[in-house]
């Protein structure tokens, strides 16, 4: 990632994988230790598919920005909690014309805390700010500005 | 399913700021989510910028692909990236502002060059991602605890 005072990039990169329906692609995530990443927008069915398809590659952005925000919350006061669980569920709908377009995602996030004065801090990471948003949630990234709208720019050379 | 769809996936916590990804019946190697580490040799998986990266990318080249094989034309190879950039919006917090997507499909045939540039007027109205980012999604929250 590069930080330009008051802006940061980073890029990703994809490549057609071998499979005969040209629908699954292989992830370019530059020199991270990552295994084979792949994203199937061939198969249906989960027991098929080799990867996620990018509503789930979505969702798994907002969740784990959200599930970091929270628990960098926490550890400002030095707090962890003692499990975590999160789940994200994505809805897809037609719009007007026809088109398929998500329409929401339901995030739900379950930690459990023995210590009572983690469980406090956690209710201080809830609290709203001036507009209506918890202070943990304006520190996520990727969920804010998916529900403000983001521009996407392409580029496709033939 | 008719005119709505839905899908799940998950996460749970590894290690400090690093989640492991569920993504229920699908048999893939591990897959993290990785916020604990700043430098890129040192990360185990994506951030969640590159996998919002990574979901329009593969959505807008499927889009572009799927197009193409609806005339029966096969792709020799395709190539992509996404560029984020994040900046700070004026309450000074950190959003993502655009991502530049770039497609670079191996095409050496006249004919499917010419189905391409028919491609190239409507691919984009079949991803579901970016055209849904272009409007903003709603996100609704239940922290529970």
């Amino acid at each position: 990632m590069i930080i330009i005072s008051n802006e940061m990039k980073t890029k990703v990169g994809i490549k057609l994988d071998e499979s005969e329906s040209q629908m699954i692609f292989k992830c370019d995530l530059g020199s991270m230790k990552v295994k084979d990443c792949y994203i199937d927008e061939e198969h249906h069915e989960e027991v098929d598919m080799l990867g996620p398809n990018p509503s789930r590659m979505l969702a798994l952005g907002v969740l784990g920005c959200l599930s970091a925000s929270f628990i960098f919350c926490l550890k400002k006061r030095n707090f962890r909690v003692d499990d975590f669980n999160s789940e994200a569920e994505v809805t897809l709908a037609r719009n007007e014309k026809g088109f398929w377009r998500v329409k929401k995602i339901d995030v739900d996030i379950t930690p459990i805390f023995e210590d009572p004065e983690a469980l406090k801090r956690a209710q201080q990471c809830l609290k709203p700010m001036k507009d209506g948003v918890s202070f943990f949630e304006q520190y996520c990234i990727v969920t804010q500005s998916v529900r403000a709208g983001i521009d996407v720019n392409v580029n496709l050379n033939l | 399913m008719s005119n709505e769809s839905r899908d799940i996936v998950g996460i749970k916590l590894e290690e400090e700021m690093t989640y492991k990804c569920d993504f229920g019946k699908i048999d893939i190697a591990d897959l993290f989510i990785d916020e604990t580490h700043k430098k890129s040799t040192e990360k185990i998986g994506p951030n969640p910028s590159k996998l919002l990266a990574l979901s329009v990318l593969s959505c807008l080249a499927a889009s572009f692909t799927f197009c193409l094989k609806k005339k029966n034309f096969t792709l020799q190879d395709l190539d992509g990236t996404a560029e984020v950039i994040i900046k700070r919006n004026e309450k000074g917090f950190w959003r993502v502002k655009e991502i530049n997507i770039k497609i670079n499909p191996k095409i050496d045939n006249p004919k499917m060059r010419k189905r391409a540039n028919q491609c190239r007027k409507f691919f984009e109205h079949y991803c579901i991602i970016s055209e849904s980012l272009k409007e903003g999604i709603g996100v609704n929250l239940n922290l529970d605890y």
